[in-house]
């Protein structure tokens, strides 16, 4: 009786958890930089918390958007700045990168 | 008695689920049913990753001699694998999710970007986790 419940896909959900994942990946990095000038390379649990909590902000708004839309085209994008925002946390978190100066 | 370090025991736990998970995604759309033993890989090293940061974040790990000679790069990868941690957490965070979403129907023809971001996410988790796993020994 209830199969009708498990064969839909929520896509929205999905193309959510893409989103937030490279929005939180900009946005650790940003955060680093702030946090590393600020000189509070000990406070990296605060940091974590903020990515934490700009994950889930971000995931409840986007799933809460795309519900009920069709989200196809959605998808690709989301897919492609997923990719683009690793490669850019992986390059901005290197010492060299983070650490220099004038 | 050899101290056991609770954080180079959760990072090889890791490791080995990483790699576990990243050659299941990459089987599972031939065998659809591998999704759930996946979704279990990935949970399980997710939370191995959660307890590196617990224990970092608490002091409970064992603390590394560090030498004069060594000092600078000590705290320089430190740092980094503190920063690092935060990719592979975000990326089996977000698997987990959309593993729970799409379940089987992963394995579907619509499902191609969704798959072949669980697979690139456990990949590059898996390589993260071996990079933190060499910082801390440093």
């Amino acid at each position: 009786m209830l199969s009708w419940l498990t064969s839909r896909i929520h896509e929205s959900l999905a193309v959510a958890a893409l989103l937030s994942a490279a929005v939180s990946l900009q946005v650790a990095w940003i955060a680093n930089l702030v946090w590393f000038r600020m000189a509070r390379v000990d406070a990296l649990g605060s940091l974590y918390l903020f990515v934490a909590t700009v994950y889930a902000i971000v995931y409840v708004l986007t799933a809460a958007w795309c519900r009920g839309r069709d989200c196809s085209d959605f998808r690709d994008r989301a897919y492609h700045f997923f990719l683009v925002s690793i490669l850019i946390f992986a390059a901005m978190t290197l010492p060299v990168v983070y650490g220099f100066t004038v | 008695m050899i101290p056991l370090d609770p954080t180079t025991i959760l990072l090889g736990c890791a490791m080995i689920l990483l790699t576990a998970s990243t050659t299941l995604s990459l089987l599972v759309h031939k065998n659809p049913p591998l999704a759930r033993v996946l979704f279990g890989t990935v949970s399980v090293a997710l939370l191995a990753l959660l307890g590196v940061v617990a224990v970092d974040l608490f002091g409970a790990g064992i603390q590394t001699v560090v030498t004069d000679q060594t000092m600078v790069l000590s705290a320089v990868v430190a740092t980094h694998r503190r920063l690092l941690i935060m990719l592979p957490l975000l990326l089996t965070g977000s698997s987990l999710v959309i593993l729970g979403v799409y379940h089987e129907r992963i394995a579907e023809k619509h499902a191609r970007d969704y798959r072949n971001a669980v697979s690139f996410s456990t990949g590059i988790s898996l390589i993260a986790t071996i990079l933190i796993a060499i910082e801390a020994m440093i």
